[in-house]
């Protein structure tokens, strides 16, 4: 028993090394308290915050943006990745559209949606979905590339239509490649969002980043950035059972 | 397919979009904010002619460059290591893996209070976002290398170095620009981010838009959001003709 929470100890040594000296920095003061708080301190902040309605407020406003754009990223992303490996007109049509859209920051055009859809959650949504969609079609793309043939083949020769053939031989068959461009998205997804809220919000996780580094109380400004990093590797966790679940002969 | 189409193809589809655009815009069915591509390219002239455009450009490449060959050096390095030594990938697996899926723009306010508005702070949280998917890149690539060429190597007395500067790097390669090519566009993005957050006097491409934006001056705006375009296009084509160059032996191009 001792032996197994050693073992694990050992696994995660890295993580502790890391919080050692941290406390040892904290400890001997050789940054300014104000500046670089011990992280017991940090931790009792992060609890206090979870327990009142300001993380709660802002977290579900953040998710709902989250969620929504990855959603339709992914609901637009998965059929069109698929088609264009089936049908030579989309791919042709789609092709150059991505090698010119994928290496452009599309960060940089939200100043330009706040014109267009407002600063409110639309603007923050619809470039959610810019950003997630391209590592989905990408990753689709190639996936559904690599389908065998056979299966393609045996399905037609069965008399399956398109939409059959989607949803019962090519949508299984790329579902492994899928979860990769999800699983790049939706980090993305994340990030853009608070980045958002950070330029222009008064809600969401980002707005309480910036609000909370306004006041210059740094243990508060590392409270939200450790419950936004809980947040977000929850999020993986919750990608990867997902992906247990569908993908389990993989 | 044959490349020539393609690029053709390309060519017809944005012409098409900008004179749908433009259209839209002389018969004033779009709101005057969404500008015109003429107008657009007048001003990216006008941006050009002034002077202070070079000055901008300069900064932000500056910090996105110092951040990406920041992440080149110490990505590669670590990545090779974590991925050769057991001990070394052991020791990392559990930092990648809790910080990866962490928005690391959360970080910029922390690092603001550390090192103050400056390019040391707009430098670092570029690192600090795409170093990861470079490490990771890197790392499985090390993890899948054949073991005959390592056995091979071996046998033929090569040392822990030679290994792995002849053998681990070179089959790596593929893979590390895989990794380099997505860190090149999130060092892009973080570039644009960390400039448009902490506001300041300065240059930046950032600071042009966030300025234009303040001053209602949509067309500037967009033509900063074309330069930004422009450069991640370039250096994205940068990258890719240097990894032809240097893995032309490399059969599936990407």
């Amino acid at each position: 028993m001792i032996k197994k929470i050693w073992n694990k100890v050992l696994d995660y040594q890295s993580i502790f090394i890391l919080l050692i000296v941290w406390e040892i920095i904290a400890a001997l003061g050789i940054m300014p308290e104000r500046l670089f708080p011990s992280m017991f301190v940090v931790i009792g902040v992060a609890y206090d915050l979870a327990l009142s309605s300001l993380l709660w407020d802002n977290l579900s406003v953040t998710m709902v943006r989250v969620l929504s754009g990855f959603t339709i990223a992914a609901v637009i992303g998965v059929p069109v990745g698929i088609m264009m490996s089936r049908f030579n007109l989309m791919n042709k049509l789609m092709q150059p559209m991505l090698s010119i859209g994928y290496p452009i920051p599309r960060v940089a055009l939200y100043p330009i949606l706040v014109f267009m859809l407002g600063i409110g959650s639309g603007s923050k949504i619809f470039l959610i979905v810019l950003e997630c969609l391209f590592p989905i079609i990408i990753n689709t793309y190639y996936g559904a590339l690599r389908v065998n043939h056979i299966y393609v083949w045996a399905s037609q020769n069965m008399g399956a239509n398109h939409l059959k053939m989607f949803w019962k031989v090519l949508l299984p068959a790329t579902a492994p490649s899928i979860f990769t461009g999800l699983r790049i998205a939706l980090p993305l997804a994340l990030i853009i969002s608070i980045l958002t809220e950070m330029i222009s919000s008064t809600e969401g996780m980002g707005y309480l980043l910036s609000f909370m580094s306004s006041s210059l109380v740094q243990e508060n400004v590392l409270a939200s950035v450790m419950l936004i990093a809980i947040v977000g590797y929850l999020m993986s966790i919750i990608l990867d059972v997902i992906q247990k679940k569908f993908i389990f002969w993989h | 397919m044959d490349n020539k189409l393609l690029r053709m193809i390309a060519v017809i589809e944005l012409l098409a979009i900008f004179l749908i655009w433009e259209l839209l815009a002389v018969f004033q069915w779009f709101p005057t904010y969404l500008s015109s591509p003429l107008a657009i390219f007048k001003s990216m002239g006008e941006l050009w002619l002034d002077g202070d455009l070079l000055n901008h450009i300069g900064s932000s490449l500056f910090r996105s460059l110092m951040g990406f060959l920041l992440v080149v050096i110490v990505g590669v390095t670590l990545g090779i290591l974590a991925g050769y030594y057991r001990r070394v990938g052991t020791f990392f697996d559990p930092i990648v893996n809790t910080l990866n899926p962490i928005p690391k723009i959360a970080l910029l306010p922390i690092l603001m209070v550390w090192f103050g508005i400056s390019d040391t702070t707009r430098i670092l949280i570029i690192f600090l976002t795409a170093f990861f998917p470079c490490f990771v890149a890197t790392r499985d690539g090390v993890k899948s290398i054949k073991q005959v060429y390592l056995w091979s190597g071996q046998n033929m007395g090569a040392s822990t170095f030679q290994l792995l500067r002849k053998i681990v790097f070179p089959v790596t390669l593929p893979k590390i620009f895989d990794g380099l090519r997505v860190s090149l566009g999130l060092t892009f993005v973080m570039m644009f981010s960390s400039e448009i957050i902490g506001a300041a006097n300065g240059f930046g491409l950032g600071f042009l838009i966030l300025n234009a934006d303040l001053g209602g001056r949509t067309d500037y705006m967009f033509a900063g959001v074309a330069f930004i375009g422009l450069l991640g296009f370039i250096f994205d084509k940068l990258l890719l003709t240097i990894r032809g160059k240097v893995l032309w032996w490399d059969v599936n191009k990407a």
